[in-house]
């Protein structure tokens, strides 16, 4: 790291100067360096002007103080005034316009080639549009502007491109930084590094990735610096403050009904097993005010006032005021890049801190990126060298509303009538674990502490985690003879996460695990087999991974026509990771030091004597290794600048799957042909100015490393607790027809741009077929397995993406237009076996033969009866109440099926206005084609005294209801079967269809002026989330979130360049 | 360029490390169960290999439960199979099925693994087959008791069996067969068993050969085949015949026997506990036990306090038992050695020796120099001695459903169970279809073998 300082600071010391006034010059492009034949460099004030030769040299007659434009396609136009600096020899480097569709470079990460000379499909998001939004993280940034690059709110997977063509495995795309795939956590790469990424999505795009590529490839490109040009330094900082979260935007049974529920329960004497239970189980405040009326305790007058009081109260405000809070994410990133002649470099530094909007928590993230490449031999000779440190801490010290329990022994949920504080934000205590009198009782008899008080707890809370992620990279490129090269690339990765909790001895954690294995002496002492002092959980989790790549490089071109772009190579990976967790007891922060325990005696409970227990024992480790070897080749051939073709192969071997070599290799291999129909002599459409045609097909691939042909068994690392023996559990029954999943597709492409680049853009479209998916199928119990895994699938998909870009002003006021529409249609071509009326309704992830992979299904609703509210559906076409026998006679083929868990039209369309310095852009999102169940009330809940959905206050409570609701009226005992067909019938299938506007960015170019040395700098503004602009379904909820809903966040933000 | 061959050369020679390099495993805990230690392991797992299907014990009468009780239940299958109604599982997936058929499971990874081991006759594997075939019939056995009809040799070529899993191959298909064939293969797992096992188990949940004897006593009681039961009862009790003296006890204590593991309790031969459903769960205080049965023990009973805690009010919980922790007893002891031999005895017209056996038991259960030693003039009185104490001492560890299925055959002991709640009574009338539960409904869709009736 020193080093590379060291040496950005000698370049700059070595920057020379010179003066002369007669001018030779040369036209580099700046991105590689190459010289640019034929460039125009032309005198301001006059006509005419010279033309670069094959080298990029021009020889001109001028003077200090001539101002020269220089331009060539596809490059940004280059003003140089001449000085007397100047100097005799003058290198103008021109940089590439990023608007110009033709000469968009993408990467695969094994080479990067020009758009216009591939066949397959890539999508480009640029620097400018990667900045458009504002985050702490890379990818959520390529949301809505990547057609086909889908975010899903439900399923497997975060992103997927082009559907999902895999129902168990991996659904995830493969990530790539710049040559590598990214292991580690993607949180910790800081979005001002990123220079561009490119989305591959067909098989010629991404088939070099091989097994890894069956969900589409992401190739993050990092900033680099580039040879001879000045330093230049970029600073950006933003502040994006978010919303408090709304926490009654889920409906939830007032706390009213709630109390009305627990007096009716009361009466119907359900509270007398808790009441009478050995482990002195917990009664809410009105159950032991209701037990108190009942013995005489108190009035009944004043019991039912105290009642009337509790009802008015609302947990979730209390919450809202002291758990909850606005968010506030600051980043700053500074970066400097620059070059020599031989050398060039980028540096960048990058801090990050964000208070997230729950109380206690946050995170905050420090990184430094550094690469710097050299020259060698006559340039024959390329080294480059580059790290990526990342340093962050994650406060954890608030789990949120639903981790405060009324009971963590039985998990049931906080009655919703408790406090959390007084008026003046004194922490409260509530009733958790166990009966008060109990644990009063306990105290008064010496043992510690027994009360909970939410808001202390969360004052009290010392639980972070500590990432440290670096990676070192080192490449080699040799350039044997002219179009050959070969080159080595390794790269070191090692992260490792820290996570520490301290639960300090006030906590009531530890206080409630030192006292239920307490005994009281019959002398008065105590016995505390858990000692006294703090409970320390630790955890370290380290990631170790090395790629190496040797890979031969081979582009020439043979005469005007024939141009030939070929890699092939050898990759060799192995990512390992190494967790340990564990913890101690009796822990001492002051000296570090912690107490032995016995684990193994099982020790009298306290807090229910009949029971007795052993001291937690949680440590554990694990070790997992990821291996691959693999082969790769790919050729590209371009003949007359327009007739292309393509070919790409790849086998992949792991270590997964077992030992079996045969199943552990597959070949994937695609091949596209594509044509500039535009650069045809006889196309004369002029209003279209470009058009490029192209077609691809091949496979690639997908690995799921829970499967295996063997029969596998874990081995418990510990023991068993009875016996104290090693022992082992069966993961998988053995399956020696296992194979890898294989992703076929075809895709067809057009691009276009008409006359003036008015309107631009791509559509495509293309086939999907998921072969050999690796499926969980229900399994008949009385084989040992009640679910079995294997190659049970298949799923076909086709689908179009289409961008439109234009231009509609292009006078003083410039606004320009982006459309992006996706149609995805996937369905299950095959599965082996059909899984059980149930299980489609209650998972929507169940395959279903011909229909989409994720989908709703339904019972059919028929309607609440109108005498008692009871919730109908129908037998034998009639409706009807046996709810055992509709549950029980309900089959795949008799429920219904609403169609698509996850939308089929995808889109969005952003709209951007520039008017002198101000440029406005706002986007609107749309979601259409798709369902979702809506939650409602259950029973088993209500009648079991947890409360339930919001929905409890429309249910039907008398005849004439069932015209106005279709929740059902309350059972006198529960039913799961009449909460499952509510549930999950018709009734609650509701469209998901909406149009969102999704943000919207303003930005002031303060240009050059404001500040000497300051080359640029641009304030912006930057707000997201804005809110549901349209949708199928009534009511308050966004039918993509039903629980929490993004909150809005406002970003401002400077930009400069130095 | 030569740096470039040697690359290439360099990275050819790597190449050809592939298959060591491949070899590694991708989770170091994962295993491919092969070397016998990893087949002990699979059979050591005790939370899946010691467990038995608790659902017969809540539909008979050792206990009942207040309508309180019954609100509390989280499972629908509790509450169904307590009210005796005709819908049991409501659809849901159940462990009662489930978890016997994924023992023999385990039972068959390891017997069709030992089949490609040679067999070098040394007792380690002797031993882990005897364990997996016991395991395997105990698995089948337990099924049987709540999925097939009593067993009549009259009707036991007729009447559907359970689907008897051979191999642990799980694409194999398969029927109900016959009950014939079912205890069949019982019978025969165990007698394999027997040869195979060492006279005493490393840990009381493995198998020995007295706990094989044992349970083949058991299954030819159910069979009413007693020549064939004593028989094996007294083989077993050849084997260990250790009672506990309860005058050593501590009757006040919350678990006044010894923990079997990891201390030992002599009187154990088989280890196994019942799935922890909520109606057994040691905190259900309100799973009361039959007041019937309480009252049946004398003051001078030692059993009345090492087995229950009296709560007052008519509230009597069940102690656990024999495990001496929380879990319930389900497994092979012992005491129910005597008494299968004494019912033996008795049923063949030995009626000393039946009582002789039926003493030797008690006078270790009561209170010292209190006990009277029992006496019977016939062999009917003898017969019914030994079954009113059957039902005391066995109590709560699911001998009872299998009593009543059995006993209800013959009208002399036939009896009709009530339960009521609040206002409403169920009733379950002897040789009712509802001493059949239903299977599964996922079994039947996937494997479509046929229901039972009830």
């Amino acid at each position: 790291m020193k080093y590379i300082i060291l040496f950005i600071f000698l370049i700059l010391v070595a920057q020379q100067s010179r003066s002369q006034n007669v001018i030779t010059g040369k036209v580099l492009s700046s991105k590689d360096n190459l010289p640019l034949p034929g460039a125009s460099i032309r005198m301001a004030g006059m006509k005419t002007g010279v033309t670069s030769s094959s080298d990029g040299s021009f020889f001109l007659d001028a003077r200090t103080g001539d101002t020269l434009y220089i331009s060539y396609i596809g490059y940004k136009t280059r003003v140089v005034t001449l000085s007397e600096n100047s100097g005799k020899l003058l290198t103008v480097f021109l940089d590439e316009d990023d608007n110009t569709l033709d000469e968009v470079v993408v990467s695969t990460g094994y080479q990067s080639i020009p758009k216009e000379r591939a066949t397959g499909s890539f999508v480009q998001v640029d620097n400018s549009l990667l900045n458009r939004r504002v985050s702490t993280d890379v990818l959520s940034r390529l949301e809505d502007v990547v057609p086909g690059l889908v975010f899903n709110r439900e399923g497997s997977s975060q992103i997927s491109i082009r559907g999902q063509s895999t129902i168990s495995a991996n659904a995830e795309p493969l990530i790539v930084l710049d040559n590598f795939p990214f292991e580690g956590d993607i949180s910790s790469i800081n979005p001002n590094d990123v220079e561009s990424i490119s989305v591959l999505k067909d098989a010629a795009a991404a088939s070099i990735w091989g097994t890894r590529a069956g969900n589409g490839v992401i190739v993050i490109t990092t900033k680099k610096g580039s040879y001879n040009r000045p330093l230049k330094i970029a600073y950006n900082m933003n502040v994006n403050v978010g919303a408090r979260p709304d926490l009654f935007y889920e409906p939830r049974m007032s706390s009213e009904d709630y109390i009305n529920m627990e007096q009716l329960l009361f009466s119907r004497g359900f509270h007398r097993a808790a009441e009478t239970s050995t482990t002195n189980a917990p009664l809410t405040p009105v159950v032991e005010l209701l037990i108190a009326a009942r013995d005489g305790v108190i009035p009944t007058a004043q019991v039912e006032s105290q009642i009337n009081t509790l009802k008015s109260q609302d947990v979730r405000k209390d919450f809202s005021n002291h758990f909850y809070r606005k968010s506030v994410n600051q980043q700053y990133a500074l970066n400097l890049n620059g070059g020599a002649e031989r050398q060039h470099y980028y540096v960048s530094v990058g801090y990050d801190k964000n208070q997230s909007s729950l109380v206690r928590n946050g995170l905050e993230r420090f990184s430094i990126n550094a690469s710097n490449t050299y020259r060698f031999a006559k340039d024959k000779l390329q080294v480059s060298t580059g790290i990526q440190y990342t340093e962050s801490r994650n406060n954890n010290n608030n789990r949120g509303m639903s981790s405060i329990r009324f009971s963590d022994i039985t998990g049931n949920a906080l009655y919703p009538y408790a406090r959390l504080a007084d008026d003046s934000g004194m922490p409260l205590t509530i009733n958790h674990d166990y009966r008060s009198a109990f644990t009063k009782k306990a105290v008064s008899q010496g043992l510690l502490d027994w009360e909970y008080a939410p808001l202390q707890e969360l004052n009290n809370a010392d639980n972070n985690d500590r990432l440290t992620e670096y990676r070192l990279n080192g490449g080699l490129v040799y350039n044997v003879i002219p179009g050959l090269s070969g080159e080595v690339r390794y790269q070191y990765g090692r992260g490792l996460n820290q996570s520490r909790e301290l639960l300090n001895e006030n906590s009531y954690y530890t206080r409630n695990q030192i006292n239920r294995l307490t005994t009281i002496n019959p002398d008065g002492s105590f016995t505390r087999p858990l000692p006294l002092g703090s409970i320390l959980n630790s955890g370290n989790e380290v990631l170790n991974s090395h790629f190496l790549r040797t890979q031969l490089n081979y582009n020439h071109s043979f005469g005007k026509d024939h141009v030939i772009n070929s890699i092939a190579g050898w990759e060799w990976r192995d990512a390992s990771t190494h967790s340990a967790n564990y913890r101690l007891y009796g822990y001492d922060e002051e000296h570090a030091q912690s107490k032995a325990v016995d684990y193994i005696t099982q020790f009298r409970r306290f807090d229910a004597p009949t029971g007795t227990a052993t001291i937690p024992y949680v440590d554990q480790q694990q070790e997992l290794s990821n291996r691959y070897v693999s082969y790769f080749a790919n050729a590209g051939y371009n003949y007359k600048q327009r007739y292309i073709l393509s070919v790409s192969g790849r086998m992949d071997r792991s270590n997964i799957f077992g030992v079996d070599a045969n199943q552990k290799g597959v070949p994937l291999w695609s091949a596209g042909i594509g044509w500039i129909m535009s650069g045809e002599d006889w196309y004369k459409t002029s209003y279209l100015s470009y058009l490029k045609l192209r077609a691809s097909y091949g496979y690639s691939g997908n690995t799921d490393p829970s499967a295996s042909a063997y029969t596998t068994a874990s081995y418990n690392s510990g023991s068993s607790a009875l016996t104290r023996q090693p022992f082992a559990a069966i993961l998988n029954p053995p399956n020696p027809e296992l194979r890898w999943e294989r992703v076929r597709m075809f895709n067809l492409g057009v691009d276009f741009q008409t006359r003036n680049d008015v309107i631009s853009g791509t559509i495509e479209a293309y086939y999907k077929n998921g072969l050999d998916l690796i499926g969980t199928i229900p399994f008949a119990p009385a084989t040992g397995i009640t679910q079995f895994r294997g190659n049970n699938a298949s799923t076909s998909g086709h689908g179009v993406d289409l961008t439109l870009n234009s231009l509609n002003l292009n006078g003083r006021i410039k606004w320009t237009s982006n459309l992006l529409f996706s149609f995805i249609s996937e369905k299950v071509t095959s599965h082996k076996v059909k899984s059980t009326a149930t299980a489609y309704v209650q998972t929507w992830s169940q395959p279903y033969e011909g229909n989409a992979l994720y989908g709703i299904y339904s019972y059919q609703w028929a309607g609440l009866d109108p005498q008692t509210g009871d919730p109908m559906g129908f037998l034998d076409g009639k409706p009807s109440k046996d709810y055992s026998k509709l549950i029980s006679s309900a089959t795949p083929e008799t429920i219904i099926y609403s169609g698509s868990a996850r939308p089929q039209y995808i889109g969005s369309l952003r709209n951007n206005l520039s008017w002198r310095n101000l440029s406005f852009s706002f986007m609107l999102n749309y979601r259409l084609g798709y369902y979702y169940r809506q939650a409602s009330v259950r029973y088993a809940t209500v009648l079991n005294a947890q409360g339930g959905h919001g929905d409890f206050s429309n249910r039907w409570q008398k005849p004439g209801d069932e015209l106005l609701t279709s929740v059902p009226s309350l059972p006198a005992t529960s039913n799961n079967n009449r909460d499952n067909l509510y549930s999950y019938s018709t009734a609650l299938a509701k469209r998901g269809d909406h149009i969102r506007l999704q943000d919207l960015t303003l930005s002031y170019d303060l240009g050059n002026k404001i500040v000497r040395g300051i080359s640029g700098a641009q304030i912006y503004l930057y707000a997201n989330n804005l809110g549901i602009v349209w949708k199928a379904e009534d009511g308050p909820l966004d039918p993509d979130y039903q629980t929490m809903r993004p909150v809005r966040t406002v970003a401002a933000g400077l930009r400069m360049n130095f | 360029m030569k740096k470039i061959i040697s690359i290439v050369l360099l990275s050819l020679v790597l190449t050809s490390c592939d298959k060591e390099f491949l070899e590694k495993k991708p989770n170091a805990a994962l295993l491919v169960p092969q070397k016998p230690v990893e087949l002990q392991a699979l059979l050591d797992n005790d939370t899946r290999m010691n467990v038995t299907p608790p659902i017969g014990l809540i539909a008979a009468d050792d206990y009942y439960t207040t309508p309180a009780g019954l609100q509390t239940l989280t499972l629908s299958e509790e509450r169904n199979s307590y009210l005796w109604l005709k819908d049991v599982f409501e659809n849901e997936s159940v462990e009662d099925w489930n978890n016997p058929y994924i023992q023999v499971f385990y039972a068959n990874v390891v017997l069709d693994r030992l089949n490609e081991i040679e067999d070098t006759g040394s007792e380690e594997l002797q031993t882990i087959r005897g364990h997996a075939l016991f395991c395997r019939a105990f698995a089948f056995y337990n099924l049987t008791q709540i999925f097939c009809k009593p067993y009549e040799s009259a009707q036991a070529n007729v009447v559907p069996g359970i689907p008897i899993k051979l191999s642990s191959n799980i694409h194999e298909k398969y029927t109900r067969g016959t009950l014939k064939l079912t205890y069949d293969q019982i019978v025969s797992d165990l007698k394999q068993a027997a040869d195979l096992l060492p006279l005493q188990a490393k840990l009381k949940t493995r198998p020995s050969k007295a706990a094989a004897l044992s349970l083949m006593a058991r299954v030819f009681l159910t069979m009413e085949n007693y020549e064939q039961a004593e028989k094996f009862a007294d083989d077993a009790l050849e084997l260990q015949s250790t009672l506990i003296d309860y005058n050593t006890l501590t009757t006040t204590l919350t678990r006044p026997l010894p923990a079997v593991l990891p201390y030992g309790n002599e009187e154990v031969i088989y280890y196994a506990y019942f799935i922890s459903y909520r109606f057994l769960f040691y905190t259900q205080n309100q799973t009361i036990v039959n007041p019937v049965i309480y009252s049946s023990f004398s003051a001078n009973d030692l059993r009345k306090g090492v087995l229950f805690n009296d709560r007052g009010a008519g509230v009597v919980n069940f102690k656990s038992g024999f495990t001496g922790s929380s879990n319930v007893f389900s497994g092979l002891a012992v005491n129910e050695l005597y008494l299968i031999r004494s019912e033996c005895r008795a049923r063949k017209g030995d009626i000393g020796g039946s009582l002789s056996d039926l003493n030797t038991l008690l006078l270790k259960r009561w209170k010292k120099g209190t006990f009277v030693a029992l006496t019977a003039a016939t062999s009917e009185a003898a017969l019914k001695l030994v079954l009113q104490e059957r039902r005391k001492e066995l109590f709560g560890r699911g001998n009872r459903w299998e009593d009543l299925r059995r006993l209800n055959k013959d009208p002399r002991f036939a009896i009709t169970l009530t339960r009521q709640v609040n206002s409403d009574t169920y009733t379950l009338p002897p040789n009712d279809n509802r001493y059949v539960f239903p299977i599964p409904l996922n079994e039947i869709r996937s494997s479509g073998i046929s229901q039972n009736e009830r």
